[in-house]
């Protein structure tokens, strides 16, 4: 197996062409399907196959909270300009993840905050992780799809 | 540091020189190829292609997709631009051709929008591509 380089401090975008270099990409069977707003069709997270590689490799990608911390700063009225882009760089990156702990991490970056939150609030779930092959076959009505209301959701811890 | 060149300029024996900054400043800071119509088909696993700084590609309905960045851009302020095909196997049709919008854009994702060049109405990309060039946080 690739061994990774020990990159904190070394610029995420150098580590990521690094990881373009050396790792294969990964294509997950997982989806994550949810509904930010009852007046449009459920939304479908797809894994990006180069950055699953790099969760799955390990000592590449920024503890999510990172994110956290950049979304705040682009979420104030006045938002130029990044200013703590260096906590991309800088903090020590995440150990390997599995597969399922990648797929968490990523609903907690690319998700919205609301919906992840309460996810299991309401009438509904708002999010669902599913397989590929659980999803409708085709893109018929595609604008028309919703997360089921009889759709039996097992907790599994992590 | 092993495997690495410090240099400002790159200079050529007849073509003349470049700086290092056009290099670092002119390259894709992220890119895709996609299809759009099996990023949910189990038909098909390979919904992207390839790619490169981006965490993710949200589904958001017909011709309708998020992309978001690993590495953010340090501002709003950066190019990209986008095309696509809605039939991969079809001609140069007018109903196959797409413009691709750019919009919601963040320093952080981007949502496009892909529709006919013939008309309004959005349909799915079977072959996507979309680069950014700008600033990197």
């Amino acid at each position: 197996m690739t061994t990774t380089p020990q990159f904190k401090g070394t610029h995420l975008f150098d580590r990521l062409c690094w990881a373009k270099e050396n790792l294969d990409g990964v294509q997950s069977d997982y989806r994550v399907v949810y509904e930010d707003n009852i007046d449009e069709c459920s939304k479908i997270l797809v894994p990006d196959p180069n950055w699953m590689a790099c969760a799955l490799q390990g000592g590449i990608l920024p503890p999510v909270w990172v994110y956290w911390e950049l979304k705040k700063d682009e979420a104030q009225p006045d938002f130029k300009k990044h200013t703590r882009g260096y906590l991309l760089h800088n903090t020590e990156p995440m150990e390997a993840m599995t597969e399922e702990q990648a797929i968490e991490y990523l609903i907690q970056k690319d998700v919205p905050e609301h919906v992840w939150m309460n996810w299991d609030e309401g009438n509904r779930p708002k999010m669902v992780i599913c397989r590929k092959n659980q999803l409708p076959a085709t893109r018929e009505w595609r604008n028309s799809w919703r997360i089921s209301e009889d759709v039996t959701v097992i907790e599994e811890a992590a | 540091m092993a495997g690495t060149i410090i240099a400002d300029t790159l200079t050529h024996s007849t073509a003349g020189s470049v700086t290092t900054d056009y290099v670092v400043n002119g390259s894709a800071k992220a890119w895709s190829r996609y299809d759009g119509t099996s990023l949910t088909s189990d038909a098909d696993l390979v919904g992207v292609g390839d790619s490169f700084n981006y965490t993710s590609i949200v589904d958001g309905g017909t011709g309708t997709y998020t992309f978001t960045f690993i590495n953010s851009m340090s501002s709003v302020n950066w190019s990209g631009s986008a095309l696509g095909k809605h039939d991969d196997n079809s001609t140069n049709d007018a109903d196959n051709r797409q413009s691709i919008l750019m919009y919601a854009i963040t320093a952080s994702s981007f949502i496009t929008l892909a529709s006919e060049t013939s008309a309004a109405t959005l349909n799915d990309s079977a072959l996507g591509h979309n680069q950014v060039f700008g600033d990197l946080a």
